[in-house]
């Protein structure tokens, strides 16, 4: 499966944004000098057995780049392969990162192994927000492999291997829960939410673990800990968004690139 | 003569040894306050350690492997902390380290030298990796010991907030060190920051953040 790739540049009047489809489609919603806005939905059947999902990102220096999902992803029963969901992101420096995915459902009988990967360079940061939900209603669900590994030019911020078995519950681990919303920022440290850790470097980890999603205050924390991260920002001149040449088209298909200017 | 290393781990096991364990419930108090039945202590203990465990573990190793080759431990600690998101969690394994090193200090006086810069209150494994570079300890003995002394400091704490049969607890011990044992080898032979496992422990973090924030507790973690 080809690789989804965004990247954003800055650019007069406007970003310089290089989207290619691959499993996932990007959609440019809008943009300024330093800003752009992506739309990420399936460009196909996702995610079943054997799937390797591959999504690139590229923040340029001083840029800031919203990206967020249109669906939310399930994966489905799969006994014979594991799905795999890789994510990786290069945040240049001063630039923002903020990546809204809605949840990851893992089905009854699916494997997944989702990796997320961060790299800050000086002054960058980013926000996201990473929700699983085991098993959809009144299902056991399968298990999960998830890891994320975010660095700044210093060294490690946060490593994460969570592993969860719909079948075998652990206490300590998700518990009962079946939802576990999170939302992370690194590269600046937060207002702390109520229920946030701090890192020990600049950053916080905000997470509910519940039964139902829209029990989950993290709307808010991912609200309020985005627009830090935004006025933090460098701020964009002022262009108008183009909605037409560049602005909602569709992708003309899978494998297919496309270079807005 | 010179104590020999076995002798070492048994004394840095002993839950009678001065070093502030008897202030820690390893996370059992924060999982009991929070609601957890006191029948799931022994699959809470199992995931405690292939989670924190293992992280404190693989930094221990990593931590003699640097001492031992005159490296500086200190740079180990942002790898540990990267893996240990919880301030609570991080907190109470600085307790632990002070007290450990403030022993060191006075036993073996060389331990200070291989955790420069790292003040007075280094994370505990990183104290437990130097101790062990120092007094002979080699690796997998060193990872027992690292999840032996958190599963003992829990169930001596077990018992202490939901009196029972203490053979019972003395059996969960056992039962939670052998559950590691498969990974002992590969965690022992860690030489490089990456290498140190991640697991992650959502559930048992969130507890420790609440209880850091409450009065009415026995234990600091």
């Amino acid at each position: 499966m080809t690789t989804t790739r965004i990247a954003v540049r800055a650019g007069h009047p406007r970003a310089h944004v290089d989207l290619a489809v691959g499993a996932l489609a990007p959609r440019l919603v809008g943009r300024t000098s330093g800003t752009a806005h992506v739309a990420l939905s399936a460009a196909g059947m996702l995610l079943l057995g054997g799937d390797l999902v591959h999504v690139e990102v590229d923040v340029g220096p001083d840029c800031t780049l919203e990206l967020e999902d249109v669906g939310g992803m399930v994966a489905y029963r799969a006994p014979r392969s594991a799905s795999q969901l890789t994510l990786v992101a290069r945040v240049g420096s001063g630039g923002t990162l903020l990546w809204r995915a809605l949840p990851l459902v893992v089905a009854a009988g699916a494997r997944v192994e989702r990796r997320t990967q961060i790299d800050l360079d000086q002054g960058g940061c980013a926000v996201i927000r990473e929700t699983i939900v085991l098993g959809r209603e009144g299902e056991t669900a399968g298990s999960l492999t998830s890891h994320i590994s975010i660095t700044d030019p210093d060294g490690p911020v946060l490593n994460e291997d969570l592993d969860v078995d719909g079948s075998f519950p652990e206490p300590g681990i998700l518990g009962s829960a079946r939802v576990l919303d999170a939302v992370v920022a690194v590269g600046f440290r937060p207002d702390l939410q109520p229920g946030a850790m701090l890192l020990d470097q600049p950053g916080a980890v905000a997470r509910h673990l519940g039964d139902l999603m829209h029990e989950s205050p993290m709307d808010d924390v991912w609200a309020t800990w985005s627009e830090i991260a935004k006025s933090s920002a460098v701020p964009p001149v002022a262009t108008a968004v183009p909605l037409t040449a560049g602005g909602l088209s569709s992708p003309r298909g899978v494998d297919s690139v496309r270079s807005v200017e | 003569m010179q104590p020999s290393p076995q002798t070492i781990s048994l004394l840095l096991a002993d839950a009678r040894l001065p070093s502030g364990g008897h202030a820690q419930s390893s996370g059992v108090e924060p999982a009991l306050l929070a609601g957890m039945p006191v029948a799931d202590v022994p699959a809470f203990l199992r995931a405690r350690a292939r989670t924190t465990g293992m992280v404190d573990a693989g930094t221990a190793v990593l931590a003699r492997h640097r001492a031992l080759d005159c490296i500086p431990v200190a740079p180990i600690e942002r790898a540990w902390a990267a893996r240990t998101p919880s301030r609570a969690i991080r907190d109470a394994s600085k307790d632990l380290g002070r007290g450990l090193l403030r022993l060191a200090g006075r036993i073996w006086p060389e331990v200070r030298s291989s955790l420069d810069h790292l003040g007075e209150s280094p994370p505990r494994p990183l104290v437990l990796g130097a101790i062990a570079a120092h007094a002979g300890i080699d690796a997998e003995s060193l990872v027992r010991l690292t999840v032996y002394d958190d599963m003992a400091c829990a169930v001596a704490a077990l018992l202490k907030l939901e009196p029972g049969d203490p053979a019972h607890g003395v059996a969960m011990v056992l039962e939670a060190c052998s559950s590691i044992e498969p990974q002992v080898a590969a965690v022992s032979s860690i030489t490089a920051a990456h290498q140190i496992p991640a697991a992650s422990a959502p559930q048992s973090e969130a507890w420790s953040e609440a209880h850091a924030l409450t009065t009415r507790r026995l234990f600091r973690a």
